[in-house]
Order: C-alpha cells, then sequence, then structure tokens
C-alpha cells in the first residue's frame, strides 16, 4: 500500500469519527418535536390563543399587601365542566394536551395542562405566601393556599421557605431577604402585571432592574427559580444557560431529566398561561426535561414574551377552581388540575385573582 | 401567660410527682430511699434549666443559618421557635449525672427511677401541642378525597375514601388550622398516646440490670420520635440544599446506633458475636424500611407506588416498633436467633 493510500484512509477515518462526534454532540442539542392531541372547552387549535375578556369598567385594582387577597370567586362563573371560570375581570381556561415528543432520550409522552388567562389589571396577577408570614416556615398544601388567596388559577412559586440561604424574595411589594447569588434567573413581575428576567441576578442587577421600570410602574414580585425558557420568541439553550447550575449539582434542578415541570408564561398584556407537564412521578424517567419543556412552550406559543420555569418535580401545583359540595353545601372548591402524584405542602404561590366584588 | 406554658409547666409537674410520690417511695431500703429523694431533688432543681437550655441549643445549632441571621439573643427568645427534644434529653441526661455525682449514688439509679416520668411529662408534653397547634398532619379533605382533576385519576392518599368526614373534624382526631379554618391529623395526640403507652410498659416492665431502664425509654423515645417528625406537617427543621431531609430523623437515627453501641458494651459476657450481629442487622433493617417509607411517601419508589401514605406510615410504627425491639433484646441479654 502506498504511502498516499495509506494516507487517504487516514484522513476517510478522521472524516468519518469527526461526523460521529459531531453528531453525537449535535444530539443532546436537537430541538424536540412534538405531536399534540388537544381538549378543552375552546375549540383548540394550534397556536393556542390568548382567551378574550370584556372587562367591565367599574373594576378596581387590588391594594399591593401581602394579607390583600383576591376577590371571593363566584359559582355561576364555573363552567360546567370545570374548565372555564369567567367574570368581567378575569377569564381562564384550562386545555388539557396528550403529547407525544420525541428528544435526544427518544420518544416520550406525557399529559400537560394548559391554562390561558387574561385578567383586566396588572393587580390580578398576585403571590401569596403560607400563613402570610415570611419569617416562618410552616408550609400548607397549595389547593388551601389557592383557596386562602380566592385565586381563579394558582401555581407553585420557588419554594423560598425551603431554604434560608439564598433567593431574592420580595413579594407584593414587601422585601424580606437578599440572597441572591448569581446562579439564577429571577422573574420580576411589576405593578403593571409585565414580566421582565433577570439573568444571572444578584441583589444589585435586581435593584437596578426595579429602578430601571418605567415611570408609575413599581415592583410587585421577584421569583427566584428560572431558568427563563422562552425570552421575547427565543427558546432559551438550557445546557449553556444553565452553566453555573449544572456545575452545582443540587441546583441544576435535573434540567437534564425526564421530571414532572411547570412555568408561567407572559402571552401578551395582561394576557398569561401556565403551562406545566405532568409525570408518573419525580423519578428523572417520566415528564420532560427542561429543554424539551422549554421548546414545547415554544411550539404552543411561538409570540410569548416570557417563559419561566418555576419550582417542578414534587413541588408542581396547578390549582383550578371547580364547584362541589362541602359543608356549606354548593361551595366553590379549588383542586389540583393534574396527576403528579401526591405532592409536598409549599410555601408559596403565583395566582391570579379576580376584581370583580 | 400562653396556655402552652402552662400545660408544659404541668406536664412536668406531673412528672414529679409520680417521680417523688410514686417511683421514689417504693424503694424498700429507707437509707437508699433518703438517699435517691435527695438526688432527685437536686436533679430536679438542674433538669429544667439544663433541659430548657440544651433544646433550645440544639434547636438553634440544627437551624444554624436561621440563628445566624437573627443574632444571638434570639436563643433566649423562647416564644419564637422552639426546642429539639433531643436536646432536652441530653440536659436530662446531664443532670442525672451531676446530681448523681452530687449525692455519690450512681447514675443508672437516679436516670432509671427518672426515665418513665419523664416519657409520661413528654406524653402529657405532646397533648399540650394541640392547644398551640404544633404537631399536625395532612388536611383530612386531602387525606380521604380524590383531589385530582379528574376522577378517574385517584390520587388520594389514603385507601379510604369518606366523602363525609365531619365526624373526625374534631377533638381528638382533628385539629382546625386557626389561618385556613382546615382540619388537619392532630398527629401530636396520637403520638401522645402512643408515649403514654410507652410510659405504662416502662413503668411495669421489670428489668434485670440498672441502667436498662434507662436505655430502652432513650430508644422509645427516639423511634417514637423519628415517626412523629414523618408525620407531622407543621414546622420542622429541614438540612439540605432542597430542604427536604427532615434534621430530627437523621439525628433520630445517629443516636438510636449510638444507644445500640452503649448496649452492647454493657452486654455481659460471654458476648455471642453471631447474636450481636443479628441485632445489628435487625435494628438497620428497621432504620432501612424507615427511610424507604419516607422515599414511599415521596412516591419515589417505583415498585411502591401502589402504597398509600396509611399504610406507608404503618409500616413506619411498626419499623420504630422494631427499632426499640431490637435494642430492648440487646439489654435483656437475649438477641434475636432470627430475623422474623
Amino acid at each position: 500500500m502506498t504511502a498516499k493510500i495509506r494516507h487517504l484512509i487516514c484522513l476517510l477515518l478522521s472524516a468519518a469519527v469527526l461526523v460521529c462526534i459531531s453528531c453525537s454532540l449535535a444530539e443532546g442539542t436537537e430541538v424536540s418535536t412534538f405531536v399534540h392531541h388537544l381538549s378543552g372547552p375552546l375549540n383548540p387549535s394550534i397556536p393556542l390563543k390568548p382567551v378574550p375578556l370584556t372587562p367591565a369598567e367599574d373594576l378596581k385594582p387590588l391594594p399591593m399587601g401581602i394579607r390583600v387577597k383576591g376577590m371571593p370567586l363566584k359559582l355561576e362563573h364555573i363552567s360546567e365542566d370545570f374548565k372555564e371560570y369567567e367574570d368581567s375581570s378575569i377569564h381562564a381556561v384550562v386545555t388539557v394536551d396528550y403529547v407525544e415528543y420525541e428528544d435526544f432520550k427518544g420518544k416520550g409522552y406525557t399529559n400537560c395542562h394548559i391554562v390561558r388567562i387574561t385578567v383586566a389589571d396588572g393587580s390580578q396577577v398576585r403571590s401569596g405566601i403560607s400563613y402570610d408570614d415570611f419569617d416562618g416556615d410552616r408550609l400548607v398544601r397549595a389547593r388551601m393556599l389557592a383557596e386562602n388567596c380566592n385565586a381563579v388559577a394558582a401555581v407553585n412559586g420557588d419554594f423560598f421557605k425551603s431554604t434560608t440561604t439564598r433567593g431574592y424574595i420580595f413579594r407584593q411589594g414587601s422585601f424580606f431577604r437578599d440572597k441572591a447569588n448569581a446562579e439564577r434567573d429571577v422573574l420580576l413581575i411589576d405593578s403593571e402585571g409585565d414580566f421582565h428576567v433577570i439573568e444571572k441576578a444578584t441583589g444589585k442587577t435586581i435593584e437596578q432592574a426595579m429602578q430601571e421600570l418605567p415611570e408609575g410602574v413599581s415592583a410587585v414580585n421577584v421569583f427566584n427559580f428560572g431558568p427563563a425558557l422562552v425570552d421575547h420568541g427565543k427558546v432559551t439553550d438550557i445546557a449553556s444557560s444553565t452553566t453555573g447550575l449544572a456545575e452545582n449539582k443540587d441546583d441544576s434542578f435535573y434540567y437534564q431529566y425526564r421530571n414532572p415541570r411547570v412555568a408561567v408564561v407572559q402571552l401578551g398584556k395582561l394576557e398569561y398561561a401556565i403551562v406545566e407537564c405532568d409525570a408518573e412521578k419525580a423519578d428523572g424517567h417520566s415528564g420532560m426535561t427542561l429543554q424539551t419543556f422549554a421548546d414545547y412552550i415554544y411550539d404552543l406559543f411561538p409570540d410569548a414574551l416570557i417563559a419561566y420555569n418555576l419550582d417542578g418535580g414534587n413541588s408542581t401545583n396547578v390549582i383550578f377552581p371547580r364547584s362541589g359540595y362541602g359543608n356549606q353545601g354548593l361551595e366553590v372548591q379549588f383542586y389540583r388540575i393534574h396527576n403528579v402524584p401526591e405532592s409536598r405542602s409549599l410555601s408559596d404561590i403565583l395566582y391570579f385573582a379576580s376584581l370583580e366584588e | 401567660m400562653h396556655p402552652y406554658g402552662i400545660c408544659l409547666a404541668a406536664s412536668i409537674l406531673v412528672g414529679l410527682l409520680v417521680l417523688f410520690l410514686c417511683d421514689a417511695r417504693k424503694i424498700k431500703d429507707p437509707i437508699e430511699r433518703k438517699n435517691c429523694i435527695r438526688a432527685l431533688t437536686v436533679f430536679a432543681v438542674l433538669a429544667i434549666p439544663l433541659g430548657l437550655f440544651f433544646g433550645r441549643l440544639a434547636f438553634a445549632l440544627a437551624r444554624f443559618a436561621w440563628f445566624r441571621d437573627r443574632g444571638l439573643a434570639w436563643l433566649f427568645q423562647l416564644q419564637n421557635g422552639g426546642f429539639m427534644l433531643y436536646g432536652v434529653v441530653a440536659g436530662l441526661l446531664l443532670a442525672c449525672v451531676l446530681s448523681a455525682k452530687i449525692c455519690r449514688i450512681p447514675f443508672s439509679s437516679i436516670a432509671d427511677l427518672v426515665a418513665a416520668p419523664a416519657l409520661l411529662t413528654l406524653s402529657l408534653e405532646r397533648f399540650s401541642e394541640y392547644l398551640v397547634q404544633v404537631g399536625y398532619g395532612y388536611p383530612l379533605s386531602d387525606w380521604f378525597s380524590v383531589w385530582a382533576f379528574s376522577p378517574d385519576e385517584y390520587t388520594s392518599m389514603s385507601y379510604f375514601h369518606l366523602k363525609d368526614i365531619r365526624f373526625l373534624e374534631r377533638f381528638p382526631f382533628a385539629m382546625i388550622d386557626s389561618h385556613y379554618g382546615e382540619a388537619m391529623w392532630a398527629v401530636c395526640v396520637l403520638m401522645g398516646l402512643i408515649t403514654l403507652c410507652l410510659f405504662f410498659i416502662l413503668r411495669h416492665h421489670t428489668f434485670r440490670r440498672a441502667g436498662d431502664r434507662t436505655l430502652i425509654a432513650l430508644s422509645m423515645v427516639i423511634a417514637s420520635t423519628i415517626a412523629y417528625e414523618s408525620m407531622r406537617q407543621d414546622d420542622v427543621t429541614k438540612w439540605g440544599v432542597t430542604g427536604v431531609v427532615r434534621a430530627v430523623e437523621v439525628i433520630g437515627a445517629v443516636l438510636l446506633l449510638l444507644v445500640m453501641l452503649w448496649a452492647q458494651i454493657r452486654m455481659q459476657p460471654p458476648r455471642k458475636v453471631s447474636a450481636m450481629v443479628l441485632s445489628w442487622i435487625y435494628l438497620l433493617l428497621c432504620m432501612g424500611m424507615v427511610i424507604c417509607m419516607e422515599f414511599a411517601l415521596e412516591r419515589k419508589i417505583m415498585f411502591l407506588l401502589w402504597m398509600r401514605m396509611d399504610l406507608c406510615y404503618l409500616v413506619m410504627l411498626l419499623s420504630c416498633a422494631g427499632m426499640v425491639h431490637a435494642v430492648s433484646l440487646t439489654m435483656l441479654g437475649r438477641q434475636p436467633d432470627r430475623l422474623n
């Protein structure tokens, strides 16, 4: 064999190895594909649209404080199938999506729940904390928190009471703790109900962002979980955005494993969605990886302004009202809309309230 | 003064009354009785401040980050936070040691006398927790009902699906959360009853060697506290970055291993190595079962997904009883030849 041929074979082999390596590297970052099977009270179509709302003129915004709750819910505003709540200040609809997907781990399928919410005023986007107490660490079932807050739709927050050593805690205009460590993307919600993401936030960058809000607009809530999944029509590349998190194993939220996930999305001005993906259990094998979840949200809402990841796993809770018989007869009751098995008690929720008295 | 403070004081008083009026009087030898009563008086004086101090200190150390943020003064603000039982037990043991030294009688004589009344005090304290809404479990409505959005998705906590739970929404079964108006399982009452049973068992059982009663009482306190901490859903001390490890359970497991070690060191020769190993295996198996149930409660074990919470807790209680049994077999000088 001549030297030229040997050289050629070596070159060909090197090229083949390079192609293989490139393919295997690309496998992890490949965008997932989805097949949706939507069902819900509104005629489901892709892309899902924000639900319409015709607000009344005499609605008064809710005051800021953490002890101020939404207006009590009324039975007549709950639909017969318990998947829609509509009054003059808020319209919320639950859509179930049995989704088949393919990610770098192969084919998967799961149930996802999408709650689309439209509100009349920014003060309806609120947070609630267990026992209305920042300092204590007593936890409570999410549905009890939602009931206490008169939430039309509620999702678990960032579980800030699980640790005292991290997070910038600011809820309903009250500051509690500055332990932001530049590892997490922070979600800031202002008094207009608009979402802002501060990447790898520190106390300084959060306060700077608060100061940069337009005149007459103030910060209301700050959530410390993340990362941001979609930012103004751009899907986050989780692996690169969470480098800091990935290095700290306990803080990575198992982003590379399949798990129950939940996120809050701003679709437009005063238009939101809560997207939750079910799993048989939080074991890293069922549910979605964080990248697939980000891709899924983008697939549902390509025009989303911000989609922000909240505490998933066993903390996953999305609460919606329904009517049921209690001690006082027929009453508004609050239920988890998904089948993630018995989840843990929580310290906080993000919820959407009604203004209608 | 808070009703809980009054109840706590009353619990201590009842424990001391049983100690002095019943147990100490049973000592037949008048000189020994006199010495013991003197030592018990010293113990009573020392035990209360030492128990409170060590209980508070252990609580502060277990929540060090919390404590560090609030400063030293918080340690003495007894109305904020709480006490850790193991710290209180350490304080009582230290009081036993000091009173034994001062009165020059064996440590085990004092500790054995104190063991049963201390369990009685603990039992009454557990009942008192009902007044301050501490030591509650899951809400009853969650426990019995199907609370998934779709009725087809049965995800309740219990095997039983009760539609009308009003009968249970009262003392002694449940306490009503003053903030949310929800009926929660009164776990403190259950554990008060269990501790009361343990008190009677300990008091009416005869032990061959001095010190055995103390060691069995310690294992009973630790094992019952492990079960209690697992069941309660209120303000419990948690460790770990994600805050899911219950500190009292971890400390309890370590302490129980130490109690077992202490018991085996005290074993009289000839020591049967195989029996000792079997005792350890028995204890570790029970501990493993408790850990397994903890994960099953969090639904993190695939092949145990069929277990509802009531069955998990039943298995956990039996495993805790098994831990006490493993230690008591070593104390009594009999080791299990078989594990079943």
